[in-house]
């Protein structure tokens, strides 16, 4: 690894966080327009959905992606940060109703969308370094457990707390503050800062101790501290991507928070690639578009005009299948260990025509931290 | 609360306890062998149900839709392994726990449209709800049975562990699955059996928890999964007294926040036993019977 | 001059990238037992695997009695009569003295003929029998190395491949396994042992081959090594007992 240990020299560091950040945010910023210019109703929410999905996948794949340790909870900050968000911006009169037991400072509370996902930020790194600083001690397997815990627990808390989260009945009249620019904006803004983290000292680190635990303590890497800061990067941005959804979404309930939404956002990483950013964003797209078609199928019952049988739950078989396949044909992902363009970059040098005496052009630095990258696998 | 009311919940806690070690002891068998936490042994209990949930509003006795719940339960675990896990064989923990998740989804997804997304009712035996009472204490039939079943259940596979060369080879393979190889045991056959096993295992409690929930639904095997899981973990992941031994404290543990907690509390019995059970964990990362170090 | 019992030609193997045997041929005929020196890091041990099984060959070809057995997975290669006894022991540790035995002869169905082995095999190793129900791990290192070698024999193999049996032994110990070694062609096992006590390996063994960075370097009888300067250098200090 011998990325971790070198410093980077700042351009190059720069340049990557650049040129990593643009190859995803400028095709959804693209995607963004051609929406806005085209598309109405169900396909337009589906995009704006799209969207909020990638921060919830990024969120997750900070953790999972870095650290290699399934996490079943980020899913409950997600909603946390809805509940925030709600808290924050349920009209006055409404919220005495909902919530009777909320404090006075927050039932008097009404502000916009960019407070109230801070706050969410904030109240998601809290409560994450509060469990998390038991966790952090804990080896791969009980980590695991622990985020199961938390899943589960959440889920108790938010469906039987009735006075602060209204149980099981959930919550509504959540003002629509997200519309297809912000969404988009909150999905570049988390894109970036994936990227940023992937490539920053933190993020090196983390990566480290994905691949070798051991190896990485005995060359100095705190395991414990890295896997404790990574788990509260993550956790407030899954509480980002809460806020940002119930504000779109306008009414929630506990149930949204549970075992099939920690299924989907899985899949999804686990199919683009956990190792990498893009993976994230790209496996909530194609996972995005196969289940709208699916579902699709599932409830008018015919693919492209030929009539199938109406079969419940097709949609979700599907893409555990594709998942599973995957995870036997290609377990790193569809991307595998490159970013988008790191395989952009291996295309053209591919197209290059070799200089005679058939040598390779030499590969640059990215290729090589790609090759360490491959090794390392 | 005196102690007759002790004691009688000793009682429940202890025929829970005997359910949980069954389904703790079929999960701990495959991953001792394979190191793979199956996310889909809850659907081993779930097709134990549905299949007695077929048979029985046929009209088939109960005791023999029993019998074919179990041979279902076992069938399903080979499929399990042979399909989806077998060429994970080598993978890592993670992707085999994922892999165990999406095979979950997909058995669910297929009960819920081969049969019905909708739970339904299965009758058991009348005298199952019958009550024993001895003094001041009682124990409905079911509750006897689940108990003397898991105790069996668990001679039998002690001694099977012990004697048979098939128990002994799957006890070395969990030890050192090289050397046992290396022995000429085959490698295939070794897994088979703890598959086979833990499927015999699941459906032996599926039919007691069908008996005691009264119905089947597609996702009724995520809880079964979830305390075998935990048990297990409490327990010491691979180690089969430890699976036992956290089986019966987990349903202590939950009896307990039964007992103690208001009425108006009682769906955060779980949370709440959870927590302790994160609690042991911080201490005794391992469980407390895995000792020390590794993962 | 018949067949050899055991023949490698050209035998590459390793672990991902890492070679760490190229090209190795070698012959191990009926009756033998034929001594494999080397330093640590040499590629000994990983030959050893590659003919039992555990590690894939790269390239090359294993054949033993007639048969082609490089490409087979390590249950049919102790099937086909070969038994390693890998370095460091390892035995079940959790599992008596008894069970470990019994292991050794899994492959076989003959209860008769089992119960029978198992008896000479106390018979030879008398300290296993006191230890019979005791677990594997609290025996000392010695005793261990008599239950591996037990449990070798136990499959009743034509070939034996040990891998460093004296490793961590004390000199009286290493004595008693190595007479035992020496007696095995007369029990009918032909023997491969991988040792780098170089003056013990020799005293028992009627062939060698010395083998570093993965290769064979040298290979004679074993007076002919025994005499061959070469053979020191290619050790570095670990002449003599450990």
């Amino acid at each position: 690894m011998a990325g971790f240990t070198t410093r980077l020299s700042g351009n190059r560091h720069a340049r990557r966080i650049v040129v990593g950040s643009l190859a995803l945010v400028v095709p959804l910023l693209i995607a963004a327009a051609v929406m806005n210019a085209l598309a109405t109703g169900a396909t337009l929410r589906l995009c704006i959905n799209f969207f909020i999905t990638i921060v919830v996948c990024l969120g997750l794949q900070m953790f999972t992606g870095h650290t290699g340790i399934v996490s079943w909870g980020h899913v409950s900050f997600v909603g946390i940060g809805a509940y925030v968000a709600a808290y924050l911006t349920v009209p006055v009169s409404i919220k005495e109703e909902l919530f009777p037991a909320l404090p006075g400072f927050l039932m008097q509370a009404q502000l916009g969308l960019a407070p109230a996902i801070l706050a969410a930020i904030v109240v998601g790194a809290v409560i994450a370094f509060v469990i998390g600083l038991p966790m952090s001690r804990m080896k791969e397997i009980a980590w695991a457990m622990s985020t199961l815990g938390l899943l589960v627990i959440a889920h108790g808390i938010f469906s039987n707390w009735r006075s602060m989260t209204r149980g099981n009945e959930g919550v509504y009249a959540i003002p629509s503050n997200v519309g297809l620019w912000s969404a988009a904006a909150a999905a570049c803004i988390a894109v970036v800062a994936a990227v940023a983290f992937k490539h920053s000292r933190l993020g090196l680190r983390a990566q480290a101790t994905r691949e070798d635990p051991l190896a990485s303590q005995a060359s100095g890497v705190n395991v414990t501290r890295t896997r404790l800061l990574v788990w509260i990067a993550s956790a407030a941005v899954s509480s980002a991507a809460g806020a940002l959804w119930a504000q779109y979404n306008l009414a929630f309930a506990p149930s949204q928070f549970y075992w099939t939404q920690v299924f989907a956002a899985l899949s999804m990483i686990v199919i683009g690639g956990l190792a990498t950013v893009s993976g994230a964003v790209t496996g909530a797209a194609i996972i995005t578009v196969v289940y709208e078609i699916l579902r699709g199928v599932e409830e008018d019952g015919s693919i492209l005009g030929i009539g199938v049988p109406k079969v419940s739950g097709l949609a979700q078989m599907a893409l555990a299948v594709i998942t599973l396949l995957i995870l036997i044909f290609r377990p790193e992902g569809i991307l595998g260990y490159r970013e988008l363009e790191e395989w952009g970059a291996r295309l053209l040098r591919r197209r290059r025509p070799r200089p005679p005496g058939g040598a390779e052009p030499p590969p640059d630095a990215q290729a090589a931290d790609t090759a360490s990258e491959e090794a390392v696998s | 609360m005196g102690a007759q009311e002790l004691l009688q919940q000793f009682i429940n806690a202890l025929s829970l306890g005997s359910t949980y070690a069954l389904l703790a002891l079929g999960l701990a068998m495959v991953f001792s062998v394979m190191g793979l936490v199956n996310f889909a042994y809850g659907e081993l209990v779930a097709v134990t149900g549905y299949t007695m949930y077929l048979l029985v509003t046929r009209g088939v006795s109960w005791w023999l839709a029993a019998l074919c719940g179990i041979g279902a339960a076992i069938v399903l675990s080979l499929l399990m392994e042979r399909i989806a896990f077998r060429p994970l064989r080598n993978a890592s923990f993670l992707t085999l726990l994922f892999s165990s998740f999406a095979v979950s989804v997909i058995i669910q997804n297929l009960f819920r449209a081969t049969v019905s997304p909708r739970q339904k009712g299965v009758p058991s035996p009348d005298f199952l709800s019958e009550v024993l009472r001895v003094g001041p204490l009682t124990a409905s039939w079911l509750m006897v049975i689940t108990t003397a079943v898991a105790a069996a259940s668990l001679v039998a596979l002690v001694l099977f562990l012990r004697r048979s060369i098939s128990g002994i080879s799957m006890r070395a393979a969990a030890e050192d699955f090289d050397v046992t190889r290396l022995m000429g045991v085959k490698a295939n056959g070794v897994i088979a059996l703890a598959f086979a096993i833990s499927g015999l295992l699941a459906g032996i409690a599926g039919v007691l928890w069908v008996a005691r929930l009264g119905a089947v639904a597609p996702h009724m095997g995520f809880v079964p999964v979830l305390k075998a899981f935990i048990a297990t973990v409490i327990g010491g992941l691979g180690s089969l007294p430890g699976a036992v031994f956290g089986g019966f404290l987990l349903a202590f543990i939950e009896i307990g926040f039964h007992v103690i907690l208001p009425s108006s509390m009682q769906p955060m019995v779980d949370p709440f036993a959870l927590l302790i059970v994160g609690v042991i964990l911080y201490f005794k990362p391992n469980g407390l019977f895995g000792g020390s170090g590794g993962k | 001059m018949s067949e050899p019992l055991l023949q490698l030609d050209g035998v590459t193997s390793g672990y991902g990238a890492i070679l760490a045997v190229r090209d190795v041929s070698l012959t191990v005929n009926d009756g033998e037992v034929v001594a494999l020196l080397g330093a640590n890091g040499a590629g000994k041990s990983t030959l050893l695997m590659t003919i039992a099984g555990l590690v894939h060959t790269t390239s090359g070809q294993i054949t033993f009695a007639g048969q082609r057995i490089d490409r087979q997975p390590p249950e049919r290669i102790l099937r086909a009569g070969i038994a390693l006894t890998p370095e460091g022991r390892r035995v079940f540790a959790r599992m008596s003295v008894a069970d470990n035995l019994r292991m050794g002869a899994a492959s076989r169905r003959d209860a008769g003929g089992i119960a029978a082995d198992m008896e000479e095999v106390l018979e030879l190793f008398p300290r296993l029998r006191e230890r019979l129900k005791q677990l594997a791990g609290t025996l000392s290192g010695g005793e261990q190395q008599m239950l591996a070698l037990g449990r070798s024999l136990m499959s009743r193999p034509r070939l034996m491949l040990l891998d460093e049996p004296s490793l961590g032994l004390a000199p009286r110990i290493v004595a008693q396994i190595f007479e035992m070694v020496q007696e095995l062609p007369k029990r009918g096992v032909t023997v491969l042992v991988v040792e780098q006590n170089v003056r013990l390996a020799l005293t028992v063994a009627t062939r060698g081959y010395v083998m570093a960075s993965g290769a064979i370097q040298a290979s004679g009888s074993a007076a002919e090594l025994r005499e061959a300067v070469d053979v020191e250098k290619v050790y570095l200090g670990t002449e003599g007992t450990r």
